[in-house]
């Protein structure tokens, strides 16, 4: 640079060059542009269904709101506080808007008429009292929110990868509580990535229609709170669709995960199920680590990981899951299956 | 999306349309999938560069410069005017260029990945430490300054261009500009000994 001429055209001319110059050897990611282009209609969908979503968010907090005083009283044990979620809406009579909102996911609400009264009912009091009349019909009415620790038995299933290199599966959350609870949210689906695996091109992404994960059921309307009777759960279904190749001298193992030994995880798929609390304890295999993406699920409410998965064979690619869907209970806990889309 | 479909030729989606259905947006993606890869290719890379002078950690650049393409290019009103798409672009790559130094220095950011040196064989030692100086002393300066000096000279706006981005007036670009240029020399100048 010159000593002298302060904002001479010389100087300009030359801030120019080392401008350019110091930034010459930066070069785009190669798959921004896919990032880019997945990203982009899906973030149209969510300024389209902004109104629509701001009627969800209140639909939400109608039914969160008492669930989230119905918890109160579980914790504090405070009779008074009981009381005053009563007020809140957990009478027999269902409000009329509500009604109006049923969505087809939730489940029918815990006024069922089956001697399945549940233990709790004492602490959570917006259990709703029975009322044979609003039965299944009357939706989200006041349970208490599902709290982390009512989660659990957390399965994951992978199906073998498609022709395409894809491999789809699900991870299962069940209530593990003695009490009916709202599932608020879709909670986490992570990926890590294992090995030679770049984190940095892994993503994880909301399915949407169209997008490249083909196997997964088209987007539907998601009701949260979802509520699941004690036994009943949840299903979340991803897919991982890898993208681009290894570095070179990373192996590539043809099928999902086929060094982890299946552990004897309760309902079980077939393939590779590894629950997160059991540990995996992969087999050393004789070569060095496979490139792999461990996908895992944490409900809402945060950690623990109630499930993951390891998928091998690639390093980088896009995680696609899905909203919930409902689970029913899988042995005799419950005779009514709840409305499953 | 290799079916070219004219982007002016589709009908014109007012934005109450848009909340008509997926139908609607469907045959919408398919042409502007187009014009997403025609504007990458055509303004990515320099973009990209423009952040990683007013940042100072690629994996940054990379993440402000997809998402002003993916805000972008949601917008459909955007992307409907081509020529007005780059300044679009440019725009918001400077605004969440501040937002993201400014979670940094709320400390909100981990530690960023420093720039990778990719002093390569062919490139002079020379021109790798001239060019590491030059990012140095970048950051040195201050934000206004800095932005004004890329702006003008790296992405080569008119002040009046500079300005209208930034959100100032033309007499401050041009005090902005001949200050930072000054204090550029400076600190140029102070890293050489």
């Amino acid at each position: 640079m010159t000593d002298d001429q302060p904002g001479s055209a010389r100087a300009e001319n030359e801030l120019r060059t080392l401008l350019h110059r110091a930034v010459a050897t930066v070069e785009p990611d190669p798959t921004a542009l896919g990032r880019i282009r997945h990203a982009v209609p899906r973030r149209r969908a969510r300024r389209r269904n902004a109104w629509t979503g701001a009627v969800a968010a209140t639909l939400l907090a109608a039914a969160a709101v008492p669930a989230l005083h119905a918890v109160r009283p579980f914790d504090l044990s405070g009779g008074t506080t009981a009381g005053s979620t009563d007020a809140h809406g957990a009478d027999r009579t269902p409000r009329a808007t509500r009604g109006s909102t049923g969505g087809p996911r939730t489940a029918p609400l815990p006024a069922h008429p089956d001697a399945r009264p549940t233990p709790s009912t004492g602490t959570s009091g917006s259990a709703v009292a029975t009322d044979p009349g609003s039965s299944t019909a009357s939706a989200p009415v006041s349970v208490p929110a599902c709290l982390r620790t009512d989660l659990g038995r957390g399965t994951a299933h992978v199906d073998p990868a498609d022709s395409a290199g894809s491999t789809y599966g699900f991870f299962t959350v069940r209530n593990t509580s003695a009490r009916s609870c709202g599932v608020t949210g879709p909670g986490i689906v992570a990926a890590t990535a294992g090995g030679p695996a770049d984190q940095t091109r892994i993503k994880v992404v909301d399915h949407i229609a169209g997008d490249a994960a083909t196997a997964l059921p088209a987007p539907g309307p998601v009701a949260l709170p979802m509520v699941l009777r004690p036994g009943e759960g949840y299903r979340v279904r991803f897919g991982w669709v890898p993208e681009g190749a290894c570095p070179s001298s990373a192996p590539r193992a043809a099928v999902a995960a086929p060094e982890a030994p299946a552990t004897p995880a309760a309902g079980s798929g077939p393939v590779v199920p590894a629950a997160a609390t059991t540990d995996p304890s992969p087999s050393p295999t004789p070569t060095a680590d496979p490139p792999s993406v461990t996908v895992a699920h944490t409900p809402v409410g945060g950690d623990p990981t109630a499930a993951s998965t390891v998928i091998t064979g690639s390093c980088g690619g896009t995680v696609y899951r899905t909203a919930p869907e409902a689970v029913p209970a899988e042995s005799a806990t419950a005779t009514a299956t709840p409305g499953k889309s | 999306m290799i079916e070219a479909v004219p982007v002016v030729s589709l009908p014109v989606r007012r934005s109450a349309a848009s909340r008509m259905g997926s139908a609607a947006a469907a045959d919408a993606t398919g042409a502007s999938v187009d014009q997403l890869t025609e504007t990458y290719q055509a303004h990515y890379r320099s973009l990209l560069r423009l952040a990683a002078l007013l940042l100072d950690d690629l994996s940054s650049c990379e993440d402000v410069v997809q998402e002003a393409f993916i805000r972008v290019h949601a917008a459909r009103r955007r992307v409907r005017e081509p020529e007005k798409t780059l300044a679009y672009l440019r725009q918001t790559v400077v605004n969440l260029s501040r937002s993201t130094l400014r979670r940094r220095i709320l400390g909100l950011r981990v530690l960023p990945k420093p720039m990778p040196d990719m002093a390569s064989a062919e490139e002079g030692a020379y021109d790798a430490l001239e060019r590491d100086q030059l990012r140095t002393a970048l950051r040195g300066l201050q934000r206004r300054q800095r932005e004004v000096l890329v702006l003008r000279y790296y992405a080569d706006l008119t002040e009046a261009q500079v300005a209208e981005v930034l959100g100032v007036s033309v007499g401050s670009v041009k005090a902005y500009g001949s200050r930072g240029l000054a204090a550029l020399r400076v600190l140029m100048e102070g890293s050489h000994d």
